[in-house]
Formats: structure tokens, C-alpha cells, sequence
């Protein structure tokens, strides 16, 4: 498991500078795509198994969509990938920096801090915070409301932006 | 765009800053924060302008750095201290982050960067609430946690802030910009003061608002962005443009105008709490912002810019830009001054 | 002070509501039935100082002279401005004089303020009107820097002076003039108590100015137009000379030895300034510099703090109120008529205007301490008492009266005898508007030769 876990870890910060060193749009949503299945996964092994779930299938929609989104957008002949000059730079910088900062801090912060949610480990699906969320659909109703209100406004606010090829505000000028 | 789609954008926009005020638990405030920020996103770009778009660009990005930042560290006080009250904050850590991102949320000054590029690309009534309403969430939260953050990097964050909001402003020939700064220098009075004595921070920003809503809306009367076109604006309305003069040393704080209230009141809140030394450094860097106020006075109504004959006739024609507003917030601009034992009354005792 | 402080209100209404015909005449009859009423204020004296008709607003030997000055200086503006202002439209000749209206009211709450609070707003209010009339109303580009000038130095002095203040209200509870005499400062020989002691004068010796930073004034005379220089000289610096005497009383024992570089720069500025007057071609920059070198003479007054000092300081600052507010009368009067305030240019006026002449031969002798005006009382006060305080100074001060002569004598010279330039072609004749400015001006300061001690301050 441990095993794993470190692999998840790897995966989420490769998958990070995979995103952060300015490829193309198609190998950038790739990136964000391999970043959030490994976090997903880290919070699995840590006791987050239902939080996990929820987050990757989001995650995975929403970034299927952009995926989609950008890639017929920057429909580029030649994208730039990681092996690029431009882009190998800004990887080689990245990992460089997440090395120093691991010597900084190698010496066992993580333990304190690295804490599950609950006695239960590994691959077990009623958890801790499978509780939460039941708590707060019984009673935290109004805050539900809220949220629901939210993404309703979220959906109007990208509609407003992106309507129309002449009345929005996304359009070529 | 449509009426119905303004008015439920203007509506959350009001949503979003009282569940703020309401909350005392941050998941609320968070979230208030956030509906604050999408709602005003396309009323940011209403005028479809490319410099709209890219303001509103910067300021979603900042803003939702800001946002998530403040998830994060409430998150985090709450794993370490297992507390989500927002005034119980303990942890050093999440509350010098919050700091940090509430800074970042008002536009104080080591992370200020974004407020007058985004301000220069709005309408100035944009500009208006963003100055104004959206400053209101973000203080709210600050007023709590002020308690709790360490002293010294509040008052570093608000010497900073005056003397870059003084600094930023000279060289500018911007109004938005300039009244950005002039933003930034007035948020960083009420950060100085706002670990003595929050109601003074209230009342500085109260008075602030009163203040940059006249000068805002004398600019929008005049439809000027410049200082060129604030220099040939006086066709249009001679007198509002010679109380803009008024309006701009008031928020330059000269007595006896209602600015000098909130410095003159930091000032002996300051001298109160034995920092002699900091009152002068913070009224040595209003002389900054003087400079450029006195530079807009100058070409408002001081100096009459050769104008060519068709300039010289719009006074014949009713401005179309006024509002109700503009009056009422000019006179407490003007004249507020001498009803400071009242107002201290009814704030702070 | 509310029978003078409401008919000063009622200016603005007669100002805005009088018609266009009537509106000089009318102000100025209002503002000089005001000025008359204030000069009731010399017949307040009490015994115990103090003439209080309330917590707030109080009049003492000290301040009812200077009160009754800054009165007395606004009919004086309003006539001096009328031949430069008058063809400006009508709504622009409405807000110049409420300018100066304004300006009458901020000055007479700073004179007659009982808390040192209210002092220093009405101290700092007065600039903003003074700053408009300057950067409005005065002629060439370089107002704008003058404006800029004026502010800075004084907000540069002034920002640490409320500092102070609101230190000395915290430590010892009070900013009344009443109780602030019997105070105390706790620690006297700290470096934060001399700071202190620093930034409580530092605003008034701008204002004053002391020779070092007095760099404001010249520039602000010379681009002003001529009320807004009348009322600089007259009154505004007499601010600060005014609220140094207030301060004083708080100083206490520091001041002994904290003074001396101060004595000494404003000793060295006399001659200085007056050694740059002997070679001056701008005409208004003399009067100017003049104002700066017996500014000079009242600051080392102040701040030897003998009752001599003090009673010497306050005769001097009216009568060279009134003697440079009509220097700089007449020299607009030549201004107005030859447009330069060159020297070079201005010469032989005798010829043309006779009148005049005999004018400025007074005001002349009156900047130059001639014996029985109160120009010359003041300077032997303060001569005195500086002699006293150390006898060394008689060179200093010595010097700087044998050049004041020297220079008032050179003015006089140089603008009125000599033969008359060819350029003059057509000069319009002194009017009776400008010889009731100069008559107004000159018979208060032969008057006051027969009843000094209306200004003697505490002294009598």
C-alpha cells in the first residue's frame, strides 16, 4: 500500500509540472487529468474513499469537458509536448524546485501531519466521511439550497459570458 | 445585456457579500466570497471591451487564488485546532495565510498588483463597486481575524500599502488607475489601525467609500478617464468640476474636509497606543497621495486647458450622466468634518 | 465672537445673491462694516487675560490684534482684487471672493481657538483657499509649482506637528490653552521629548518662515495674485509667529537649550535674506524676502521666550502686516500698469504717479523702521532682548536693520526717482480705489503710534 501511495504521490506531482510547464492545451488537460486521478488516489489511501469518488468523478466530467473544449479550440498542427526545448525548461525547473523543497523538509514532517480520517484503512467503502455527508443532507438543508443556488449561478455566469458569437464576451476581435 | 439577467447578477452580488457578514463559520464566508466574486464577473465585462475581458480575467484569477487560499487555511486551522469559527483562528499559520489572502481579496499592498490594472480596464461605475462593494466582504472578515493575526504583519502590510498606494499614483496620468491607488492607500490607514480599534477601521472605511463614490461619480458625470479629458472637462459641468477639486483634497485628507476625520482619528488612535513614530511614518506617506491629488486639483478646475469652440459648449446641454447619488455623497465629502464628537459617538462608544 | 463670526457667514450669502452691478460694491461695505465691528474686540480686555464668551472660541491680549488684523485684511483683498478680477465672468468673481471670505473665517476660528486641536484644523484649513487662489488666480505657469511649494513645506512642518499634538493630548490629557500653561511634560531629556520638541515648532517656523525653509514663500508671493500675497504676508504667516507663542508655553524647559540652532538660523537668515533682497530684480520676490528677514527678527523673539521677546514679536508681526500687505498693494498697482514686475522696468514712476510715490515713500519707511511707527517698536523690543540674552547678536541684528534700510531705500529708489523710461505710453492715473487701499493700509499703522498697547500683548 505504501508502495502505492508513494506512486499516487509521484504521479500528482508529475502530473502538476506536467501542467504547469506551458505545453499544449491536449497534453496540459492530460496532465490535470493524471494529477487529479493520482490525488484522488492519495486521498484513498488515506481514508477518503467516499470524498475520492466524488472528487474524480467531478474532476473526470469536468475535465473531459475542457479536454474536449481545448483541444477544438487549439487545434494546433504541431502542439508542443514536454520533450520541446520551451516547455523541457520549464520541467526541468519545476522537478528542480520540488526536489529542493523535498530536502528541505526531509525528515518525517509528513508523519504528524499525515494522519487518516478514521481506525478503518485502505479499500473500505463505508467510512468516516461517508457519515458527513449523510449528516449534512439531514440537516444541513439550508446550505444545500445554497450550493445547489450556486452552481445555478455558476451556470448562468458562464452562459452570459460565452453566449453568442456577437453578443458574448469570448469572441474573436 | 438582458434586465432580468442584471438584476439576478446585481442580487447575488448583494447575496454573496451578506452571507459573508452573516457567517461565522468559514465554509459560509468562503462561499460568500465566491458568489460575490461570480457575480460581478460579467457585469465586469458588460461593455464586451478586450480591456474589460482582460480585467476581468485578472480579477477572476486573483480572486480565486484568494478564495482558494483562504479554503485552505481555514481547512487547515480546522485540522490543526479543529476549530471553523472564524474569530477563533489560533494557528499561526492559518492566520498569517488568511491575512495573506484577504490582502490579496482587498488589493493591499505586497500583493496589490492586480487593483489598478483591473480597475484601468472597467466602466468607472464597475470601477465604482469594485472599489466600494467589493472591499465590504473581504473587511468583514479581516475585522475578525484582525484579533488573531500577528501585529507585526499588519502593520507592515499597512505602512506598504500607504506608501505604495502614494508611491503607485505619481506617475500616473490614469484617474481609474490613480483612484486604485488612492484605493490602496486608504485600505492600508484601516489595516494600520484595525488591530487597535475596529470600529475606527469601520468608520475609515465608511468614510472612504463616501469619499471615492463622489470622486467616481463627478468623473462619470464628466465622462473623463484621463487627465487630459478631466482637464477640458469643465464645459461640462463647472460646478461639480470645481467641487471636484474639493472632493479629491478631501481624499487627499486635508482639513477641514471630512478626509482629514479617519487620519486625524487613526493618528491619536495610534499616539494612544505608544507609536508615535509609526502615526508620523503613516502621515509622512499621505503626503505621497497628496501629490498626486494636488496634481489632479490642478488640472480639474486650477488650470483652464485651451480648448478649442466646440469644446467650450456642452454646458449648454443637460449633463446625461447624472445621479441622485452624486450630490448627497459630495455634501458628506465636504462637510463631515465638524460632526466628528457625533459620529465617534455613534461608531465607536 | 458670534456677533463678528455670523456677519462673516452672512458675507457668502450677500456675495452669491447681490447682483452682478453691485457685487463689489457690495462686499466690500459688508466686509468693512465686519472688519469695524471686530475692532470692538480691543475693548474686551479682562483682567485675567482671557475674554471667553464659551468653552471653544476665546480672545486674549495675544490673539485679538492678529484677529482683528485678519478682519481688517479682507475689504482691503476685495479692493485690491477688483481692477484684476472684475472682467472674469461673473460666477468666477463670486468664488474668488468667497475664497477670501473663507479664508476670513478660518483665520479668526484659528485666533480665536481654545484647543490647540482646533488651532492646527483652522491652521491647516486656510490652505486649501489660499492654495486655490494662488493656483486659479495667479498669472504665469509657475503657480502651479508655488501651489505645490506652499503645500508641501507646510504639510512637511504640519503632519508632524499633529503628531506631536496628539502625544501631548495623550500624556497629559488636555489640548485647552486654559489648563495647558500649568503642564508639565513627564521626561524631559529624552531623544523622543526632543523630537518631540522639534515637531512642535517645525510646522510654525515654516510658516513663519525660518531662513532654511523658507524657499515656500518667495515663490507663492511672487505667483500669487495680489490678495492672495496681501493675505499671505499679513496673515498667514502671522500664523505661525501666533501659534509659536501658543506652543511655548508647553515647551517648558527644553526650549533653553533646543533653541539655539533656531535663534541662530533665524539671526543668519536676517542678513541673508536681507543681503538677497539688496540684489533683487524681481519686484514682488523683495517684499517677499523683506517678509522672510523680520519674519527672521519675530522668530528669534519667540524663541529667546522673554515677555519683551514675546511683546516685541506680536507688535512687530501687526505692524509688518500691514506695512508689507501695502508694499505688495503698491507693487501691484505698478504691476498693473507697466505688466512687469521687473525692476529695470518699473523705474522713475515719480513722474507719472505722484501720488503714489508718496505712498510708497511711507510704506517704505514704514518696512524700514522709521522711529515713531510701531515697526520700529517692535524691532527695538526684540533687538533688546536679544542683546540681552547675549550680546553678541547686536552684530547680527545690527547688520540686518542697516540692510533692511539699505534696501527698503534701494526699492524706493529704484522703482520711483530716476528718469522715466521711454516704454511707458500710456499709463492710466492712480485711482481713488488704490489710494483708499493705501489710506487703509497706512493710517491703522500711524494710529497705532498713539495707542501701542492695543497690540502689546500681556505686557501693559
Amino acid at each position: 500500500m505504501t508502495y502505492l501511495v508513494s506512486l499516487f504521490l509521484l504521479g500528482l506531482i508529475f502530473g502538476l509540472v506536467a501542467v504547469a510547464s506551458n505545453p499544449a492545451p491536449y497534453f496540459a488537460a492530460l496532465g490535470l487529468v493524471i494529477a487529479a486521478g493520482a490525488g484522488c488516489g492519495v486521498l484513498v489511501g488515506h481514508g477518503g474513499s467516499f470524498l475520492s469518488l466524488v472528487l474524480f468523478l467531478i474532476y473526470l466530467g469536468g475535465m473531459l469537458v475542457v479536454f474536449a473544449y481545448s483541444a477544438a479550440l487549439a487545434a494546433e498542427p504541431f502542439p508542443e509536448t514536454w520533450g520541446d526545448r520551451s516547455v523541457l525548461v520549464y520541467v526541468l525547473f519545476y522537478i528542480l524546485g520540488v526536489m529542493v523543497v523535498v530536502g528541505w523538509f526531509w525528515g518525517g514532517w509528513h508523519e504528524a501531519c499525515w494522519v487518516a480520517i478514521d481506525e478503518l484503512k485502505e479499500l473500505v467503502v463505508l467510512r468516516g466521511d461517508v457519515s458527513g455527508v449523510a449528516l449534512m443532507y439531514s440537516s444541513g438543508g439550508g446550505l444545500l439550497m445554497l450550493c445547489a443556488w450556486v452552481l445555478l449561478l455558476t451556470l448562468f455566469v458562464v452562459l452570459e459570458l460565452t453566449r453568442g458569437l456577437n453578443r458574448g464576451t469570448v469572441r474573436a476581435i | 445585456m438582458s434586465p432580468y439577467v442584471f438584476t439576478l447578477l446585481i442580487f447575488n452580488l448583494g447575496l454573496g457579500t451578506t452571507m459573508t457578514f452573516a457567517s461565522s463559520h468559514w465554509l459560509l464566508a468562503w462561499m460568500g466570497l465566491e458568489i460575490n466574486t461570480l457575480a460581478i464577473i460579467p457585469l465586469m465585462t458588460r461593455q464586451h471591451h478586450p480591456r474589460a475581458v482582460e480585467a476581468t480575467t485578472k480579477y477572476f484569477l486573483t480572486q480565486a487564488t484568494a478564495a482558494a487560499l483562504i479554503l485552505f487555511a481555514s481547512t487547515s486551522n480546522a485540522w490543526l485546532t479543529g476549530e471553523w469559527a472564524i474569530n477563533q483562528m489560533s494557528h499561526p499559520l492559518a492566520t498569517s495565510t488568511i491575512m495573506l489572502a484577504l490582502a490579496l481579496k482587498l488589493g493591499l499592498a505586497p500583493v496589490h498588483f492586480w487593483m489598478p490594472e483591473v480597475i484601468q480596464g472597467l466602466d468607472l461605475t464597475t470601477g465604482l463597486v469594485l472599489s466600494t462593494w467589493q472591499k465590504l466582504a473581504p473587511f468583514a472578515l479581516l475585522l475578525q481575524v484582525s484579533s488573531t493575526v500577528n501585529p507585526l504583519i499588519l502593520t507592515l502590510i499597512g505602512l506598504l500599502s500607504t506608501l505604495i498606494g502614494g508611491w503607485g499614483g505619481l506617475n500616473q496620468t490614469q484617474l481609474r488607475k490613480i483612484l486604485a491607488y488612492s484605493s490602496i492607500a486608504h485600505l492600508g490607514w484601516m489595516v494600520l489601525i484595525i488591530q487597535f480599534s475596529p470600529p475606527l477601521a469601520t468608520l475609515s472605511l465608511l468614510i472612504y467609500i463616501i469619499m471615492t463614490t463622489s470622486a467616481f461619480l463627478t468623473f462619470k458625470l464628466t465622462s473623463s478617464t484621463t487627465m487630459n479629458a478631466l482637464a477640458t472637462s469643465w464645459t461640462k459641468s463647472p460646478m461639480m468640476t470645481s467641487l471636484a477639486t474639493l472632493i479629491l483634497l478631501s481624499l487627499a485628507g486635508l482639513p477641514p474636509l471630512t478626509g482629514f476625520m479617519p487620519k486625524w482619528l487613526i493618528l491619536q488612535e495610534l499616539v494612544k497606543q505608544d507609536l508615535p513614530m509609526l502615526a508620523f511614518f503613516a502621515a509622512m506617506t499621505a503626503l505621497l497621495s497628496l501629490y498626486f491629488y494636488l496634481r489632479l486639483c490642478y488640472t480639474v478646475a486650477l488650470t483652464s486647458s485651451p480648448n478649442t469652440i466646440t469644446m467650450l459648449t456642452p454646458w449648454r446641454l443637460n449633463p446625461t450622466q447624472t445621479s441622485p447619488l452624486n450630490p448627497l455623497t459630495t455634501m458628506l465629502t465636504l462637510a463631515l468634518l465638524p460632526l466628528t464628537p457625533a459620529i465617534l459617538a455613534l461608531v465607536i462608544y | 465672537m458670534l456677533k463678528i463670526l455670523i456677519p462673516t457667514f452672512m458675507l457668502f450669502p450677500t456675495i452669491w445673491l447681490v447682483p452682478g452691478k453691485w457685487l463689489w460694491t457690495a462686499t466690500t461695505a459688508h466686509s468693512l462694516v465686519v472688519a469695524s465691528a471686530s475692532l470692538s474686540w480691543f475693548k474686551w480686555c479682562s483682567e485675567t487675560g482671557w475674554v471667553a464668551p464659551n468653552l471653544y472660541l476665546a480672545l486674549d491680549p495675544l490673539s485679538f490684534p492678529l484677529a482683528v488684523l485678519a478682519c481688517w485684511l479682507v475689504p482691503l483683498m476685495i479692493i485690491a482684487s477688483q481692477n484684476h478680477v472684475a472682467h472674469e465672468p461673473l460666477t468666477r468673481q463670486r468664488t474668488y471672493i468667497s475664497l477670501l471670505v473663507s479664508l476670513q473665517v478660518f483665520l479668526i476660528l484659528a485666533f480665536s481657538a481654545m484647543d490647540i486641536l482646533t488651532f492646527y484644523v483652522m491652521f491647516e484649513a486656510t490652505l486649501i483657499p489660499t492654495l486655490i487662489i494662488i493656483t486659479r488666480w495667479g498669472s504665469q505657469t509657475e503657480r502651479l509649482s508655488a501651489g505645490t511649494y506652499f503645500m508641501f513645506y507646510t504639510l512637511l512642518g504640519s503632519l508632524p506637528l499633529l503628531v506631536a499634538l496628539l502625544y501631548l493630548l495623550n500624556d497629559t490629557g488636555t489640548l485647552s490653552m486654559h489648563t495647558l500653561q500649568y503642564i508639565q511634560m513627564t521626561n524631559p531629556d529624552t531623544l523622543g521629548t526632543m523630537l518631540w520638541w522639534v515637531a512642535c515648532l517645525l510646522a510654525f517656523l515654516v510658516k513663519m518662515p525660518l531662513y532654511g525653509v523658507h524657499l515656500w514663500l518667495p515663490k507663492a508671493h511672487v505667483e500669487a495674485p495680489v490678495a492672495g500675497s496681501m493675505v499671505l504676508a499679513a496673515v498667514l504667516l502671522k500664523l505661525g509667529g501666533y501659534g509659536m507663542m501658543r506652543m511655548m508655553v508647553v515647551l517648558g524647559p527644553l526650549t533653553k537649550e533646543m533653541a539655539y540652532p533656531f535663534i541662530i538660523l533665524a539671526l543668519w537668515g536676517i542678513i541673508m535674506t536681507g543681503s538677497i533682497c539688496l540684489r533683487q530684480t524681481d519686484l514682488k520676490s523683495l517684499i517677499a524676502y523683506s517678509s522672510v528677514s523680520h519674519m527672521g527678527l519675530v522668530a528669534s523673539g519667540i524663541l529667546i521666550q522673554t515677555p519683551w521677546g514675546f511683546t516685541g514679536a506680536i507688535i512687530l508681526m501687526v505692524a509688518h502686516g500691514l506695512a508689507s500687505s501695502a508694499l505688495f498693494c503698491l507693487a501691484n498697482t505698478s504691476y498693473e500698469r507697466t505688466h512687469s514686475r521687473t525692476m529695470l522696468l518699473t523705474r522713475g514712476l515719480q513722474m507719472i504717479l505722484p501720488l503714489m510715490a508718496a505712498w510708497w515713500f511711507l510704506a517704505n519707511l514704514a518696512n524700514l523702521a522709521l522711529p515713531p511707527l510701531p515697526n520700529l517698536m517692535g524691532e527695538l523690543m526684540i533687538i533688546v532682548s536679544v542683546f540681552n540674552w547675549s550680546s553678541w547678536t547686536i552684530l547680527l541684528t545690527g547688520l540686518g536693520t542697516l540692510i533692511t534700510a539699505s534696501y527698503s531705500l534701494h526699492l524706493f529708489l529704484t522703482t520711483q526717482r530716476g528718469p522715466t523710461p521711454q516704454h511707458f505710453i500710456s499709463m492710466d492715473p492712480s485711482h481713488t480705489r488704490e489710494h483708499l487701499l493705501m489710506a487703509l493700509h497706512l493710517i491703522p499703522l500711524l494710529l497705532l503710534v498713539l495707542k501701542p498697547e492695543l497690540m502689546w500683548g500681556w505686557c501693559f
